[in-house]
């Protein structure tokens, strides 16, 4: 494990998380996601397992023969590599398409590196700073510890980046006009920073305003945004036409959504000032083709393969996910940050419950 | 007022209230008019251009071939000598989705007996559905011909409606016998209508079914042989996307320990076939089956320990259980979309102890059917004390999993569609 925890220590001590090209990223990337593999291998059989029914040798195969594991194994499967004292945090996933919940269990160095490297990649981002802060959602939805949903846990996540949290809506989801106002006569004229879920962005903030026929001024806030477009498909809205209102109602320019899973610690993926989603130095993307899962040649959408240093008490190192994603390139965004960039689409459709007991 | 949700299919125009107040009109098993209107669909079917490029259609038209229905006649008439046999009055079909075709066996063979019969076909959309209902509806509604005035024209209903318990409750009152397709979910749900004290149920489980290849022999089988095993077998598993319950989901290996090399290449050809022709099966081979399929075959090192054997294949997915049999929670896991779990076994013996009660077809290469059925005898003994179901339903050669056949998972449907001849046993409505 020192072997990851060292790549990990000298990738959190460099000055941007974006600042590795391919041939200097690949040189920790390969051995961390390596070592991880025998981590895995060595300490929860259910990984062992996979990885023997591929085929592979332990003591010799390569970064990419490293298995992908499928995220709904999730929600099936306890897959931990770490005794059950050792566990000290346990993540959920609420899937949309399925009632079952994936189980991620963190242990005490998981956890901390991930609030590290969230730490670091988001002041790469927001500054060293703690801003002012404008949650985009309803003051309950942290209160409920019972029902304490995956969109409290991503605000209370966030929350340690801002200072001053406020809520924009009410607890009957309107907009809280009272609670924004004296929020921008605080803080006027310096950077504050929104939170908030996509859809809840989307349909209780900007499409709330366009109602109401009033605006905002919140020109100096950054925007960060995260939950998936899913929602908001079938209203066929792009990212564009998300900024384009978003500057419209309220004059914030910077916006920043963000890609992640509750399955995998350490990979977020946050957009840039020219739209794309960038790996950090702590994760990677492969594309593999919507057709045969086989490697898709660049620039071809296909499913996203991500990976991530960080899974040390489970074995999430390497997915399978079931969203899709274009690689629009590598090292050369016009942002100036190096790794690898994408867009995300959307989720492979299901296909309809079939078999004998149908008769729909 | 459940009428308003039900839409008729065929006869088009056809009301569904007029139906089923009216007396169902009854025929004599095999009565010259029902031969003639179900004969009559056949050539239509067979010579309708749009049927051409799907084979399940051509079969389906082809095995209601007025030759086979005076076969089917005789077969009736031998079994039956003696005693005289009379159609238990309406039939309600509660057919499956992941067989489009499987409706049309079973209205036919009700009919052909002499039922009246009421259909529920899946809502799902389905161009061979399509076509089957519109020859139906040519047949039925043309009032040029002479088939539309054939008393047993008016027979037949065929509906579709959403999951609504107050339809199947009202249909169920009416029915003579239910033929439950559509597995145990569709039994379950269909249990909870009640139906007449006389009523019987013809039920169809959820079954499942596998492939038993010497591999020996497969070995010194010539290129063609080899090459139509390949394409059968892809046939029987892939036409409909290997959801049908006698497509092939285990392939057991006779002496497969020795032969791997054969075994491999098998499947690489079949995932070569699959390459060319998945377009071609009905819901082809989407993303959203092969994560699936990872997922499930994951769980199934996971859980059971197999081993991948087509890492480098595209659309075939087989795993590799060394610890025989297959247990009913791995066999759950089965997704279908071609996914293959196999096994190797060291003689024909060892295959009675590898099978599990809801075993449906049994196809083979290799071997002689009457080995087989040997091989299996010590399981149907043992296990006819314990329980009269189970065991292998049918045993057929590799191409034919998909093939009809008139006694299907235990029922002899001709028989059962039927009761002994009472007078005064007239259902009535
Ligand atoms: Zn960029």
């Amino acid at each position: 494990m020192n072997d990851i925890t060292n790549i990990l220590d000298n990738l959190l001590s460099q000055d941007t998380p974006y600042g590795l090209n391919a041939a200097q990223k690949a040189l920790m990337f390969k051995p961390g996601l390596k070592a991880l593999t025998r981590l895995h291998f060595d300490n929860c059989i259910g990984y062992h397992n996979i990885f023997a029914a591929n085929g592979l040798d332990i003591n010799d195969f390569t970064a990419q023969q490293t298995p992908a594991l499928s995220v709904q194994l999730f929600k099936h499967n306890e897959l931990v590599s770490v005794s059950k004292e050792q566990v000290i945090k346990t993540l959920t996933s609420s899937g949309t398409t399925s009632q079952q919940v994936a189980k991620i269990l963190l242990d005490a160095p998981t956890s901390r590196y991930q609030t590290k490297v969230l730490v670091h990649i988001l002041q790469s981002f927001l500054g060293k700073k703690r801003l002012p802060m404008l949650i985009i959602d309803h003051p309950n939805v942290i209160k409920d510890r019972q029902s304490f949903s995956a969109r409290g846990a991503g605000i209370v996540g966030l929350s340690t980046f801002g200072r001053d949290h406020t809520y924009a809506l009410d607890n009957n989801m309107a907009i809280d006009f009272a609670a924004i106002k004296g929020f921008i006569e605080k803080y006027p004229n310096q950077p504050i920073l929104l939170f908030g879920f996509t859809f809840m962005v989307w349909q209780h903030f900007i499409e709330a305003l366009n109602q109401s026929g009033e605006t905002l001024d919140l020109a100096q806030a950054i925007l960060l945004h995260s939950g998936g477009w899913k929602k908001l498909q079938r209203q066929a809205l792009s990212n564009s036409d998300f900024k384009a209102a978003l500057e419209q109602t309220t004059g914030i320019t910077g916006v920043h959504n963000f890609y992640g899973m509750a399955e995998q610690v350490g990979s977020v993926l946050v957009e840039c000032e020219q739209g794309y989603l960038h790996c950090s130095n702590f994760s990677d993307i492969h594309i593999q083709s919507s057709e045969d899962l086989s490697d898709a040649p660049p620039g071809q959408a296909g499913v996203v393969v991500i990976e991530s240093l960080l899974p040390m008490s489970y074995p999430g190192h390497r997915l399978l996910t079931e969203d899709t994603a274009t690689l629009i390139g590598e090292d050369d965004c016009q942002c100036g940050r190096l790794g690898k960039y994408i867009l995300v689409h959307n989720r492979v459709a299901r296909t309809q419950a079939r078999g004998c007991s149908d008769v729909g | 007022m459940s009428a308003d949700t039900i839409t008729v299919l065929a006869p088009k125009g056809c009301s569904y209230l007029a139906f089923i107040e009216t007396e169902p009109a009854m025929f004599a098993p095999f009565s010259v008019e029902s031969i003639a209107l179900v004969s009559e669909f056949s050539q239509r079917l067979m010579s309708d251009s749009r049927a051409k490029s799907f084979g399940d259609l051509i079969a389906l038209a082809y095995w209601f071939r007025k030759a086979h229905l005076f076969e089917l006649k005789q077969n009736f008439i031998n079994q039956n000598q003696g005693c005289r046999r009379q159609a238990r009055g309406l039939a309600f079909h509660i057919t499956p989705a992941n067989v489009d075709t499987m409706f049309v066996y079973s209205l036919f063979l009700s009919l052909l007996v002499g039922n009246s019969n009421i259909v529920r076909v899946s809502s799902k959309k389905s161009q061979k559905q399509d076509i089957i209902i519109d020859v139906l509806n040519q047949l039925l509604c043309d009032t040029t011909n002479t088939t539309s005035n054939n008393p047993a024209a008016q027979s037949v209903l065929i509906i579709n409606y959403p999951h609504n318990s107050q339809i199947n409750d009202e249909l169920s009152q009416l029915a003579d016998i239910r033929l439950i397709w559509g597995g145990d979910q569709t039994i379950k749900t269909l249990s909870q209508s009640s139906t007449k004290p006389t009523c019987i149920d013809l039920k169809f489980a959820d079954k499942y079914s596998s492939a038993l290849i010497d591999a020996s022999v497969l070995k010194d089988a010539g290129e063609q042989t080899f090459n139509q095993l390949v394409s059968h077998f892809v046939n029987d598993a892939y036409l409909y996307g290997q959801q049908a319950c006698s497509s092939p989901r285990t392939v057991f290996w006779l002496n497969g320990e020795k032969q791997q090399a054969i075994i491999e290449r098998f499947w690489r050809c079949v995932d070569g076939v699959l390459n060319e022709k998945r377009h071609t099966f009905d819901h082809g081979i989407q993303t959203a089956d092969q994560l699936n399929k990872v997922t499930k075959s994951q769980q199934l090192a996971i859980d059971y320990g197999v081993t991948f054997k087509s890492v480098n294949l595209r659309w075939v997915t087989c795993v590799e259980f060394a610890n025989a049999p297959i247990s009913q929670d791995a066999r759950a896991l089965h997704c279908g979309n071609g996914l293959f779990y196999q096994v190797a076994l060291k003689q024909l013996n060892d295959l009675a102890s590898m099978l599990a009660d809801n075993e449906q077809t049994l196809s083979y290469f290799g071997l002689e059917h009457k080995q087989i059925s040997h091989a299996l005898e010590h399981k149907q003994i043992s296990h006819a004390l314990e329980q009269a179901a189970g065991a292998v339903n049918r045993i057929v050669p590799i191409g034919c999993a998909l093939t009809f056949s008139t006694v299907w998972d235990g029922y002899d449907l001709p028989q059962s569609l039927t009761c002994e001849y009472h007078k005064g046993n007239k259902s009535k409505h």
